[in-house]
Protein backbone atom coordinates (compact mmCIF):
# COMPACT_ATOMS: atom_id res chain seq x y z
CA UNK A 1 0.00 0.00 0.00
CA UNK A 2 2.78 2.35 0.99
CA UNK A 3 4.60 1.42 -2.21
CA UNK A 4 1.49 2.36 -4.17
CA UNK A 5 1.46 5.84 -2.63
CA UNK A 6 5.15 6.22 -3.34
CA UNK A 7 4.70 5.22 -6.96
CA UNK A 8 1.78 7.62 -7.32
CA UNK A 9 3.83 10.41 -5.79
CA UNK A 10 6.78 9.72 -8.07
CA UNK A 11 4.48 9.53 -11.07
CA UNK A 12 2.96 12.89 -10.16
CA UNK A 13 6.36 14.46 -9.58
CA UNK A 14 7.58 13.27 -12.94
CA UNK A 15 4.46 14.18 -14.87
CA UNK A 16 3.62 17.59 -13.48
CA UNK A 17 6.65 19.52 -14.69
CA UNK A 18 6.16 18.07 -18.14
CA UNK A 19 2.51 18.98 -18.36
CA UNK A 20 1.63 20.57 -21.67
CA UNK A 21 0.08 23.52 -19.81
CA UNK A 22 2.85 24.08 -17.29
CA UNK A 23 3.62 27.78 -17.10
CA UNK A 24 6.98 29.45 -17.04
CA UNK A 25 7.47 32.72 -15.17
CA UNK A 26 7.20 34.75 -18.36
CA UNK A 27 3.54 33.72 -18.48
CA UNK A 28 2.71 34.71 -14.92
CA UNK A 29 2.47 38.16 -13.44
CA UNK A 30 1.96 39.05 -9.81
CA UNK A 31 0.74 42.50 -8.84
CA UNK A 32 -1.07 43.94 -5.90
CA UNK A 33 -1.55 46.78 -3.48
CA UNK A 34 -1.82 47.59 0.18
CA UNK A 35 -3.53 50.41 2.01
CA UNK A 36 -3.09 51.66 5.54
CA UNK A 37 -5.67 54.25 6.59
CA UNK A 38 -6.53 56.69 9.32
CA UNK A 39 -9.92 58.27 9.98
CA UNK A 40 -10.83 60.94 12.49
CA UNK A 41 -14.20 62.61 12.90
CA UNK A 42 -13.76 66.21 13.93
CA UNK A 43 -17.27 66.84 15.19
CA UNK A 44 -18.96 65.36 18.25
CA UNK A 45 -21.51 63.38 16.31
CA UNK A 46 -21.68 61.94 12.83
CA UNK A 47 -21.19 58.74 10.85
CA UNK A 48 -17.41 59.07 10.94
CA UNK A 49 -14.83 57.64 13.32
CA UNK A 50 -14.76 59.58 16.64
CA UNK A 51 -11.90 57.41 17.99
CA UNK A 52 -9.26 58.47 15.44
CA UNK A 53 -8.63 54.89 14.33
CA UNK A 54 -5.93 53.26 12.26
CA UNK A 55 -7.06 50.68 9.74
CA UNK A 56 -4.98 47.96 8.12
CA UNK A 57 -7.37 48.36 5.25
CA UNK A 58 -6.15 45.63 2.97
CA UNK A 59 -3.50 43.74 1.13
CA UNK A 60 -4.57 42.51 -2.25
CA UNK A 61 -2.76 40.19 -4.65
CA UNK A 62 -3.55 40.02 -8.35
CA UNK A 63 -2.38 37.06 -10.43
CA UNK A 64 -2.54 36.81 -14.19
CA UNK A 65 -1.74 33.51 -15.89
CA UNK A 66 -1.35 33.47 -19.65
CA UNK A 67 -2.16 29.80 -20.08
CA UNK A 68 -2.06 29.68 -23.87
CA UNK A 69 -2.01 32.14 -26.72
CA UNK A 70 -5.73 32.83 -26.24
CA UNK A 71 -6.48 31.76 -22.69
CA UNK A 72 -5.85 33.81 -19.56
CA UNK A 73 -6.78 33.18 -15.95
CA UNK A 74 -7.02 36.14 -13.58
CA UNK A 75 -7.30 35.93 -9.80
CA UNK A 76 -7.60 38.70 -7.22
CA UNK A 77 -7.45 37.82 -3.53
CA UNK A 78 -7.79 40.26 -0.69
CA UNK A 79 -7.22 40.28 3.05
CA UNK A 80 -8.99 43.22 4.66
CA UNK A 81 -8.75 44.82 8.08
CA UNK A 82 -6.09 42.48 9.43
CA UNK A 83 -8.06 39.36 8.63
CA UNK A 84 -7.87 36.75 11.39
CA UNK A 85 -10.45 34.01 10.92
CA UNK A 86 -9.85 32.49 14.35
CA UNK A 87 -11.06 35.70 15.95
CA UNK A 88 -13.71 36.40 13.37
CA UNK A 89 -11.97 39.64 12.40
CA UNK A 90 -11.61 41.28 9.05
CA UNK A 91 -12.50 39.85 5.70
CA UNK A 92 -10.89 37.46 3.27
CA UNK A 93 -12.37 37.51 -0.20
CA UNK A 94 -11.89 36.34 -3.71
CA UNK A 95 -12.53 39.58 -5.55
CA UNK A 96 -12.49 37.88 -8.90
CA UNK A 97 -11.37 34.64 -10.44
CA UNK A 98 -12.18 34.05 -14.05
CA UNK A 99 -10.95 32.42 -17.21
CA UNK A 100 -10.82 34.49 -20.37
CA UNK A 101 -10.74 33.16 -23.90
CA UNK A 102 -9.83 35.67 -26.60
CA UNK A 103 -11.43 35.13 -29.98
CA UNK A 104 -10.35 38.57 -31.11
CA UNK A 105 -9.76 41.96 -29.49
CA UNK A 106 -13.42 42.68 -30.14
CA UNK A 107 -14.66 39.45 -28.58
CA UNK A 108 -13.32 38.00 -25.36
CA UNK A 109 -15.30 35.49 -23.37
CA UNK A 110 -14.95 35.37 -19.58
CA UNK A 111 -16.46 32.90 -17.13
CA UNK A 112 -16.17 32.90 -13.35
CA UNK A 113 -16.58 35.40 -10.55
CA UNK A 114 -16.12 38.97 -11.74
CA UNK A 115 -16.68 42.56 -10.73
CA UNK A 116 -19.92 43.95 -12.10
CA UNK A 117 -18.80 46.31 -14.91
CA UNK A 118 -20.90 49.31 -13.95
CA UNK A 119 -19.67 52.89 -13.86
CA UNK A 120 -16.23 54.19 -12.93
CA UNK A 121 -15.36 52.75 -9.55
CA UNK A 122 -16.83 49.32 -8.94
CA UNK A 123 -14.07 47.35 -10.65
CA UNK A 124 -11.41 49.26 -8.72
CA UNK A 125 -13.32 49.91 -5.51
CA UNK A 126 -10.66 48.18 -3.40
CA UNK A 127 -7.73 49.26 -5.58
CA UNK A 128 -6.64 52.36 -3.74
CA UNK A 129 -3.76 53.09 -6.15
CA UNK A 130 -6.29 53.42 -8.96
CA UNK A 131 -8.16 56.51 -7.72
CA UNK A 132 -7.36 59.74 -5.96
CA UNK A 133 -9.55 59.74 -2.87
CA UNK A 134 -9.23 57.55 0.23
CA UNK A 135 -12.53 55.78 -0.45
CA UNK A 136 -14.30 55.16 -3.73
CA UNK A 137 -17.14 57.57 -4.47
CA UNK A 138 -19.95 56.61 -2.08
CA UNK A 139 -22.68 58.39 -4.01
CA UNK A 140 -22.61 55.97 -6.92
CA UNK A 141 -21.07 52.89 -5.29
CA UNK A 142 -22.14 52.65 -1.67
CA UNK A 143 -24.77 55.36 -1.21
CA UNK A 144 -25.81 54.09 2.21
CA UNK A 145 -22.41 55.27 3.45
CA UNK A 146 -23.61 58.80 2.77
CA UNK A 147 -27.24 58.65 3.81
CA UNK A 148 -29.45 55.96 5.32
CA UNK A 149 -32.24 54.51 3.25
CA UNK A 150 -30.19 54.48 0.08
CA UNK A 151 -29.54 51.19 -1.69
CA UNK A 152 -26.75 49.95 -3.86
CA UNK A 153 -27.50 50.62 -7.49
CA UNK A 154 -25.92 47.31 -8.52
CA UNK A 155 -24.18 44.36 -6.86
CA UNK A 156 -20.40 44.38 -6.41
CA UNK A 157 -19.75 40.97 -7.94
CA UNK A 158 -21.41 38.37 -10.08
CA UNK A 159 -20.80 34.81 -11.16
CA UNK A 160 -21.59 34.08 -14.74
CA UNK A 161 -20.48 34.88 -18.26
CA UNK A 162 -19.10 38.12 -19.62
CA UNK A 163 -18.33 39.20 -23.17
CA UNK A 164 -15.83 42.01 -23.44
CA UNK A 165 -14.06 43.76 -26.28
CA UNK A 166 -12.13 46.76 -27.56
CA UNK A 167 -12.06 48.25 -31.04
CA UNK A 168 -10.80 51.40 -32.78
CA UNK A 169 -13.00 53.88 -34.61
CA UNK A 170 -10.69 56.17 -36.52
CA UNK A 171 -8.63 58.06 -33.96
CA UNK A 172 -11.08 57.08 -31.23
CA UNK A 173 -12.02 53.74 -29.75
CA UNK A 174 -14.60 51.99 -27.65
CA UNK A 175 -14.87 49.06 -25.29
CA UNK A 176 -17.83 47.14 -24.00
CA UNK A 177 -18.92 44.53 -21.46
CA UNK A 178 -22.04 42.43 -21.54
CA UNK A 179 -22.51 40.16 -18.54
CA UNK A 180 -25.09 37.67 -17.35
CA UNK A 181 -24.86 36.49 -13.75
CA UNK A 182 -26.83 34.90 -10.95
CA UNK A 183 -27.65 38.27 -9.43
CA UNK A 184 -27.47 39.38 -5.84
CA UNK A 185 -29.27 37.70 -2.94
CA UNK A 186 -28.53 36.31 0.48
CA UNK A 187 -30.83 33.31 0.63
CA UNK A 188 -28.12 31.13 -0.88
CA UNK A 189 -24.56 31.74 -2.00
CA UNK A 190 -25.06 33.67 -5.26
CA UNK A 191 -21.61 32.59 -6.37
CA UNK A 192 -22.75 28.99 -6.22
CA UNK A 193 -26.45 29.00 -7.08
CA UNK A 194 -29.27 31.38 -7.86
CA UNK A 195 -32.38 31.79 -5.75
CA UNK A 196 -34.58 32.11 -8.81
CA UNK A 197 -34.57 31.41 -12.52
CA UNK A 198 -34.16 35.04 -13.50
CA UNK A 199 -30.67 36.27 -14.27
CA UNK A 200 -28.97 39.59 -13.75
CA UNK A 201 -27.82 41.41 -16.89
CA UNK A 202 -25.18 44.14 -16.88
CA UNK A 203 -23.73 46.10 -19.74
CA UNK A 204 -21.36 48.98 -20.23
CA UNK A 205 -20.04 50.80 -23.27
CA UNK A 206 -17.33 53.43 -23.22
CA UNK A 207 -16.12 55.66 -26.01
CA UNK A 208 -12.65 57.18 -25.93
CA UNK A 209 -12.58 60.27 -28.09
CA UNK A 210 -8.93 60.85 -28.98
CA UNK A 211 -8.04 59.88 -25.39
CA UNK A 212 -9.17 63.30 -24.20
CA UNK A 213 -12.82 62.61 -23.55
CA UNK A 214 -14.33 59.39 -22.28
CA UNK A 215 -18.07 58.83 -22.41
CA UNK A 216 -19.68 55.80 -20.87
CA UNK A 217 -23.09 54.34 -20.21
CA UNK A 218 -23.88 51.37 -17.96
CA UNK A 219 -26.98 49.41 -17.04
CA UNK A 220 -27.91 46.63 -14.67
CA UNK A 221 -31.14 44.70 -14.41
CA UNK A 222 -32.04 42.01 -11.93
CA UNK A 223 -34.98 40.27 -10.31
CA UNK A 224 -33.52 39.49 -6.91
CA UNK A 225 -36.84 38.51 -5.24
CA UNK A 226 -35.02 39.17 -2.02
CA UNK A 227 -35.11 41.75 0.76
CA UNK A 228 -38.54 42.89 -0.39
CA UNK A 229 -37.28 43.78 -3.88
CA UNK A 230 -38.85 42.08 -6.85
CA UNK A 231 -36.80 43.77 -9.55
CA UNK A 232 -34.24 46.52 -9.82
CA UNK A 233 -32.89 48.54 -12.68
CA UNK A 234 -29.93 50.90 -12.72
CA UNK A 235 -28.55 53.16 -15.41
CA UNK A 236 -25.26 55.02 -15.13
CA UNK A 237 -23.56 57.73 -17.12
CA UNK A 238 -19.92 58.77 -16.95
CA UNK A 239 -17.95 61.57 -18.57
CA UNK A 240 -14.23 62.10 -18.17
CA UNK A 241 -12.60 65.15 -19.73
CA UNK A 242 -8.87 65.82 -19.72
CA UNK A 243 -7.55 69.28 -20.51
CA UNK A 244 -3.81 69.45 -20.01
CA UNK A 245 -3.15 68.73 -16.36
CA UNK A 246 -6.76 69.21 -15.32
CA UNK A 247 -9.26 66.39 -15.29
CA UNK A 248 -13.00 66.47 -14.75
CA UNK A 249 -14.91 63.33 -13.89
CA UNK A 250 -18.69 63.29 -13.83
CA UNK A 251 -20.71 60.24 -12.90
CA UNK A 252 -24.41 59.76 -12.34
CA UNK A 253 -26.55 56.75 -11.51
CA UNK A 254 -30.29 56.25 -11.47
CA UNK A 255 -31.86 53.26 -9.78
CA UNK A 256 -35.41 51.98 -9.61
CA UNK A 257 -36.34 49.31 -7.08
CA UNK A 258 -39.72 47.57 -7.44
CA UNK A 259 -40.95 45.99 -4.24
CA UNK A 260 -42.67 42.65 -3.88
CA UNK A 261 -46.30 43.75 -3.66
CA UNK A 262 -47.38 40.89 -1.40
CA UNK A 263 -44.90 42.05 1.23
CA UNK A 264 -45.92 45.71 1.12
CA UNK A 265 -47.86 47.33 3.91
CA UNK A 266 -51.15 48.88 2.82
CA UNK A 267 -50.66 52.27 1.18
CA UNK A 268 -46.91 51.86 0.81
CA UNK A 269 -45.21 52.88 -2.41
CA UNK A 270 -44.46 49.92 -4.63
CA UNK A 271 -41.17 51.32 -5.85
CA UNK A 272 -38.26 53.50 -4.86
CA UNK A 273 -36.41 55.71 -7.30
CA UNK A 274 -32.91 56.76 -6.33
CA UNK A 275 -30.34 59.13 -7.76
CA UNK A 276 -26.61 59.48 -7.10
CA UNK A 277 -24.06 61.82 -8.56
CA UNK A 278 -20.38 62.65 -8.42
CA UNK A 279 -18.31 65.53 -9.82
CA UNK A 280 -14.55 65.40 -9.32
CA UNK A 281 -12.02 67.99 -10.44
CA UNK A 282 -8.30 67.32 -10.15
CA UNK A 283 -5.07 68.89 -11.31
CA UNK A 284 -1.92 66.78 -11.65
CA UNK A 285 1.46 68.43 -11.13
CA UNK A 286 4.83 67.16 -12.30
CA UNK A 287 5.86 66.74 -8.68
CA UNK A 288 3.36 63.89 -8.34
CA UNK A 289 1.02 66.11 -6.36
CA UNK A 290 -2.63 66.01 -7.36
CA UNK A 291 -5.09 68.19 -5.48
CA UNK A 292 -8.69 67.14 -5.97
CA UNK A 293 -12.19 68.12 -4.99
CA UNK A 294 -15.30 65.98 -5.10
CA UNK A 295 -18.94 66.85 -4.82
CA UNK A 296 -21.26 63.93 -4.16
CA UNK A 297 -24.99 63.75 -3.72
CA UNK A 298 -27.49 60.99 -3.05
CA UNK A 299 -31.23 61.30 -3.27
CA UNK A 300 -32.43 57.99 -1.78
CA UNK A 301 -36.03 58.53 -2.84
CA UNK A 302 -36.83 60.97 -5.60
CA UNK A 303 -40.47 61.01 -4.53
CA UNK A 304 -39.60 62.23 -1.02
CA UNK A 305 -38.50 65.82 -0.59
CA UNK A 306 -35.55 66.98 1.52
CA UNK A 307 -34.04 63.54 2.12
CA UNK A 308 -30.84 64.16 0.16
CA UNK A 309 -27.33 63.80 1.51
CA UNK A 310 -24.24 65.59 0.20
CA UNK A 311 -20.49 65.28 0.62
CA UNK A 312 -17.72 67.66 -0.30
CA UNK A 313 -14.31 66.01 -0.28
CA UNK A 314 -11.22 68.17 -0.57
CA UNK A 315 -7.87 66.45 -0.64
CA UNK A 316 -4.41 66.03 -1.99
CA UNK A 317 -2.80 62.94 -3.43
CA UNK A 318 0.99 62.70 -3.46
CA UNK A 319 3.02 59.99 -5.11
CA UNK A 320 6.53 59.23 -3.99
CA UNK A 321 8.42 56.33 -5.51
CA UNK A 322 5.95 53.43 -5.45
CA UNK A 323 3.98 54.96 -2.60
CA UNK A 324 0.90 57.12 -2.66
CA UNK A 325 -0.15 59.37 0.19
CA UNK A 326 -3.70 60.66 0.49
CA UNK A 327 -5.03 63.28 2.85
CA UNK A 328 -8.54 64.65 2.63
CA UNK A 329 -11.29 66.44 4.47
CA UNK A 330 -14.84 65.15 4.20
CA UNK A 331 -17.74 67.48 4.85
CA UNK A 332 -21.01 65.57 4.93
CA UNK A 333 -24.33 67.37 5.20
CA UNK A 334 -27.95 66.40 4.73
CA UNK A 335 -31.34 67.96 4.26
CA UNK A 336 -33.95 68.07 7.00
CA UNK A 337 -35.57 64.71 6.22
CA UNK A 338 -32.31 62.85 5.62
CA UNK A 339 -30.76 60.54 8.18
CA UNK A 340 -28.05 63.17 8.65
CA UNK A 341 -30.59 65.46 10.30
CA UNK A 342 -30.01 63.62 13.59
CA UNK A 343 -26.57 65.20 13.85
CA UNK A 344 -25.91 68.69 15.06
CA UNK A 345 -26.50 71.03 12.16
CA UNK A 346 -27.28 67.97 9.96
CA UNK A 347 -23.60 67.75 9.22
CA UNK A 348 -20.25 66.37 10.31
CA UNK A 349 -16.57 66.72 9.39
CA UNK A 350 -14.00 63.98 9.06
CA UNK A 351 -10.32 63.74 8.17
CA UNK A 352 -9.13 60.69 6.22
CA UNK A 353 -5.61 59.70 5.29
CA UNK A 354 -4.01 56.71 3.61
CA UNK A 355 -0.62 55.31 2.71
CA UNK A 356 -0.97 53.14 -0.36
CA UNK A 357 1.52 50.91 -2.11
CA UNK A 358 0.93 49.59 -5.60
CA UNK A 359 3.13 47.05 -7.34
CA UNK B 1 16.65 81.25 -68.28
CA UNK B 2 14.42 83.65 -70.21
CA UNK B 3 15.26 84.50 -73.80
CA UNK B 4 15.44 88.13 -74.75
CA UNK B 5 14.58 88.33 -78.43
CA UNK B 6 16.08 90.95 -80.72
CA UNK B 7 12.74 92.38 -81.84
CA UNK B 8 11.71 93.24 -78.27
CA UNK B 9 11.70 96.88 -77.25
CA UNK B 10 14.47 98.07 -74.89
CA UNK B 11 11.84 98.56 -72.19
CA UNK B 12 10.65 94.99 -72.52
CA UNK B 13 14.21 93.74 -72.61
CA UNK B 14 15.09 95.53 -69.37
CA UNK B 15 11.94 94.19 -67.73
CA UNK B 16 12.73 90.69 -68.87
CA UNK B 17 16.30 91.00 -67.65
CA UNK B 18 15.12 92.09 -64.22
CA UNK B 19 12.66 89.22 -64.15
CA UNK B 20 15.48 86.89 -65.09
CA UNK B 21 17.60 88.11 -62.16
CA UNK B 22 14.64 87.79 -59.81
CA UNK B 23 14.04 84.28 -61.10
CA UNK B 24 17.63 83.34 -60.36
CA UNK B 25 17.51 84.82 -56.86
CA UNK B 26 14.24 83.07 -56.04
CA UNK B 27 15.63 79.84 -57.42
CA UNK B 28 18.76 80.16 -55.33
CA UNK B 29 16.74 80.91 -52.23
CA UNK B 30 14.48 77.95 -52.86
CA UNK B 31 17.52 75.70 -53.29
CA UNK B 32 19.06 77.03 -50.10
CA UNK B 33 15.80 76.51 -48.25
CA UNK B 34 15.51 72.99 -49.55
CA UNK B 35 19.09 72.34 -48.53
CA UNK B 36 18.29 73.53 -45.04
CA UNK B 37 15.10 71.53 -44.71
CA UNK B 38 16.27 68.26 -46.22
CA UNK B 39 18.96 67.47 -43.64
CA UNK B 40 16.52 68.33 -40.87
CA UNK B 41 14.07 65.75 -42.18
CA UNK B 42 16.80 63.20 -42.38
CA UNK B 43 17.87 64.03 -38.84
CA UNK B 44 14.31 63.71 -37.62
CA UNK B 45 14.13 60.21 -39.05
CA UNK B 46 17.46 59.21 -37.60
CA UNK B 47 16.51 60.73 -34.27
CA UNK B 48 14.11 57.91 -33.52
CA UNK B 49 15.55 56.77 -30.23
CA UNK B 50 13.81 53.42 -30.21
CA UNK B 51 13.10 50.40 -32.28
CA UNK B 52 10.56 47.64 -31.93
CA UNK B 53 11.98 44.15 -32.21
CA UNK B 54 10.54 40.66 -32.30
CA UNK B 55 11.60 37.16 -33.15
CA UNK B 56 12.02 36.58 -36.88
CA UNK B 57 9.04 34.24 -36.65
CA UNK B 58 6.94 37.37 -36.17
CA UNK B 59 6.26 39.07 -39.48
CA UNK B 60 7.24 42.73 -39.67
CA UNK B 61 3.81 43.84 -40.75
CA UNK B 62 0.90 45.45 -38.98
CA UNK B 63 3.06 47.30 -36.46
CA UNK B 64 2.17 50.82 -37.48
CA UNK B 65 2.16 53.52 -34.81
CA UNK B 66 -1.58 53.44 -34.29
CA UNK B 67 -1.55 49.69 -33.70
CA UNK B 68 1.53 49.93 -31.49
CA UNK B 69 -0.23 52.54 -29.38
CA UNK B 70 -3.25 50.28 -28.96
CA UNK B 71 -0.99 47.38 -28.03
CA UNK B 72 0.82 49.53 -25.47
CA UNK B 73 -2.54 50.53 -24.00
CA UNK B 74 -3.76 46.94 -23.86
CA UNK B 75 -6.64 47.71 -26.20
CA UNK B 76 -5.17 45.43 -28.84
CA UNK B 77 -3.61 42.16 -27.81
CA UNK B 78 -3.43 40.67 -31.27
CA UNK B 79 -1.62 41.95 -34.34
CA UNK B 80 -2.17 40.30 -37.70
CA UNK B 81 -4.18 37.64 -35.88
CA UNK B 82 -1.44 36.68 -33.43
CA UNK B 83 -1.11 37.49 -29.74
CA UNK B 84 1.43 40.15 -28.87
CA UNK B 85 2.96 40.88 -25.49
CA UNK B 86 5.32 43.77 -24.80
CA UNK B 87 8.53 43.99 -22.83
CA UNK B 88 10.54 47.16 -22.46
CA UNK B 89 13.42 48.65 -20.53
CA UNK B 90 12.76 51.09 -17.72
CA UNK B 91 10.56 54.13 -18.03
CA UNK B 92 13.50 56.47 -17.47
CA UNK B 93 15.34 55.19 -20.52
CA UNK B 94 15.38 57.93 -23.19
CA UNK B 95 14.18 55.44 -25.80
CA UNK B 96 11.12 54.52 -23.76
CA UNK B 97 10.40 58.14 -22.89
CA UNK B 98 10.51 58.99 -26.58
CA UNK B 99 8.40 55.99 -27.55
CA UNK B 100 5.69 56.82 -25.02
CA UNK B 101 5.66 60.44 -26.12
CA UNK B 102 5.76 59.92 -29.87
CA UNK B 103 3.81 56.71 -30.34
CA UNK B 104 1.56 56.32 -27.30
CA UNK B 105 1.28 60.11 -26.86
CA UNK B 106 1.41 59.89 -23.08
CA UNK B 107 3.90 60.84 -20.41
CA UNK B 108 5.10 58.29 -17.92
CA UNK B 109 2.80 59.45 -15.14
CA UNK B 110 -0.34 59.32 -17.23
CA UNK B 111 0.65 55.99 -18.74
CA UNK B 112 1.17 54.44 -15.31
CA UNK B 113 -2.10 55.86 -14.04
CA UNK B 114 -3.89 54.46 -17.07
CA UNK B 115 -2.46 50.99 -16.50
CA UNK B 116 -3.15 50.91 -12.77
CA UNK B 117 -6.85 51.34 -13.46
CA UNK B 118 -6.76 48.78 -16.23
CA UNK B 119 -4.65 46.23 -14.37
CA UNK B 120 -6.62 46.32 -11.15
CA UNK B 121 -9.96 46.15 -12.97
CA UNK B 122 -8.90 42.84 -14.55
CA UNK B 123 -8.49 44.22 -18.06
CA UNK B 124 -5.02 42.77 -18.63
CA UNK B 125 -1.45 43.42 -17.64
CA UNK B 126 0.86 46.30 -18.56
CA UNK B 127 4.02 45.84 -20.62
CA UNK B 128 6.65 43.98 -18.68
CA UNK B 129 9.46 46.26 -17.55
CA UNK B 130 12.98 44.84 -17.28
CA UNK B 131 16.28 46.36 -16.23
CA UNK B 132 18.47 45.76 -19.25
CA UNK B 133 18.14 45.56 -23.00
CA UNK B 134 19.67 42.10 -22.98
CA UNK B 135 17.02 40.90 -20.59
CA UNK B 136 14.36 42.26 -22.94
CA UNK B 137 15.97 40.61 -25.95
CA UNK B 138 16.28 37.31 -24.11
CA UNK B 139 12.56 37.36 -23.31
CA UNK B 140 11.70 38.15 -26.92
CA UNK B 141 13.92 35.32 -28.11
CA UNK B 142 12.35 32.71 -25.84
CA UNK B 143 8.73 33.91 -25.78
CA UNK B 144 6.82 33.68 -29.05
CA UNK B 145 4.77 36.75 -29.87
CA UNK B 146 6.67 39.10 -27.58
CA UNK B 147 7.91 42.42 -28.91
CA UNK B 148 10.44 44.64 -27.18
CA UNK B 149 10.85 48.38 -27.22
CA UNK B 150 14.60 48.97 -27.06
CA UNK B 151 17.02 51.80 -27.86
CA UNK B 152 17.58 52.21 -31.58
CA UNK B 153 21.28 51.49 -31.39
CA UNK B 154 20.73 48.05 -29.89
CA UNK B 155 22.59 45.32 -31.77
CA UNK B 156 20.20 42.47 -32.42
CA UNK B 157 21.23 38.87 -31.98
CA UNK B 158 20.43 36.34 -34.67
CA UNK B 159 16.82 35.30 -34.64
CA UNK B 160 15.50 38.80 -33.86
CA UNK B 161 14.58 41.60 -36.22
CA UNK B 162 13.04 45.01 -36.14
CA UNK B 163 9.31 45.02 -36.86
CA UNK B 164 8.86 48.79 -36.58
CA UNK B 165 10.99 51.91 -36.47
CA UNK B 166 14.08 50.20 -37.81
CA UNK B 167 16.49 52.99 -38.64
CA UNK B 168 17.82 52.83 -42.20
CA UNK B 169 21.16 51.10 -42.45
CA UNK B 170 23.77 53.13 -44.34
CA UNK B 171 25.28 50.90 -47.02
CA UNK B 172 28.85 52.08 -46.54
CA UNK B 173 28.96 51.66 -42.82
CA UNK B 174 30.90 48.54 -41.91
CA UNK B 175 30.32 46.65 -38.73
CA UNK B 176 33.47 47.60 -36.86
CA UNK B 177 32.44 46.19 -33.55
CA UNK B 178 33.64 42.62 -33.07
CA UNK B 179 30.75 40.87 -31.49
CA UNK B 180 31.08 37.59 -29.68
CA UNK B 181 27.68 36.39 -30.81
CA UNK B 182 26.18 36.79 -34.28
CA UNK B 183 24.96 40.35 -34.25
CA UNK B 184 23.00 42.34 -36.80
CA UNK B 185 23.12 46.06 -36.15
CA UNK B 186 19.85 47.90 -36.44
CA UNK B 187 21.66 51.10 -37.30
CA UNK B 188 25.22 51.67 -38.42
CA UNK B 189 27.45 52.02 -35.42
CA UNK B 190 28.08 55.60 -34.50
CA UNK B 191 31.64 56.70 -33.83
CA UNK B 192 31.01 56.59 -30.10
CA UNK B 193 29.50 53.15 -30.26
CA UNK B 194 31.63 50.52 -28.65
CA UNK B 195 31.65 46.84 -29.46
CA UNK B 196 28.63 45.16 -27.97
CA UNK B 197 29.45 42.66 -25.27
CA UNK B 198 27.39 39.49 -25.24
CA UNK B 199 25.28 40.75 -22.36
CA UNK B 200 25.53 44.46 -22.94
CA UNK B 201 23.80 46.80 -20.53
CA UNK B 202 21.89 49.74 -21.89
CA UNK B 203 24.27 52.34 -23.26
CA UNK B 204 25.48 54.97 -20.79
CA UNK B 205 22.81 57.52 -20.28
CA UNK B 206 20.11 55.04 -21.12
CA UNK B 207 20.55 52.75 -18.16
CA UNK B 208 17.30 52.62 -16.32
CA UNK B 209 17.01 52.56 -12.58
CA UNK B 210 15.36 49.40 -11.34
CA UNK B 211 11.73 50.14 -12.02
CA UNK B 212 8.77 48.43 -10.48
CA UNK B 213 7.53 45.59 -12.66
CA UNK B 214 4.23 47.40 -12.73
CA UNK B 215 3.59 51.11 -12.93
CA UNK B 216 4.15 52.84 -9.65
CA UNK B 217 1.18 54.69 -8.23
CA UNK B 218 0.62 58.22 -9.23
CA UNK B 219 -2.29 60.55 -8.97
CA UNK B 220 -5.13 58.53 -10.29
Amino acid sequence: MRGGYLRALLFTAVCLPNSALALDWDSISLNGYTSFEFESQLTDDGNGDPNHSFDADLIDLVFNFQITDRTRAAVDMTWEHGAASEDGRGNVALEYAFVEYTVSDLFRLQVGKMFIPFGVFNEVHTAKPAFLSVKEAAATNKPSRLVDGARRFFPRWGVGINIRGDAPIGDSSFDYDLMITNGEQEETNPYEEDNNAAKSVTGRMRFYLADVVRLGVSFNYDKPEFDGIERQTAVGLEVNIRAGRAELLLEGAYGEFGFIKAELEPGAEDKQRQLGGLAQLSYGLDTGTTPYMQFQTVDPDIDVDDDEGFAIVTGVNQTFDALMFKLEHNYVVGNDKSSLAEFSGSRYHEIKAAVVLGF
Amino acid sequence: MLNVKENQSPETSRLMARFDRLYRVVGALAFALAALIAPQNATAQEARAYTVVAATTVAAKGFDDKTLARVMLGRARRVAGKRVAVVMVGYETPAIKAFLKEVVEMGRRRYETYWRKRLFSSRGTPPRVVNTVDEALAIVARTPGTIAIVPAETPLPAGLHAVAHAAPVAPAAPVTAPAPAPVVPVVPPAPAMVPAPPVAPVAPGTTAPVPPAVPAPTGG
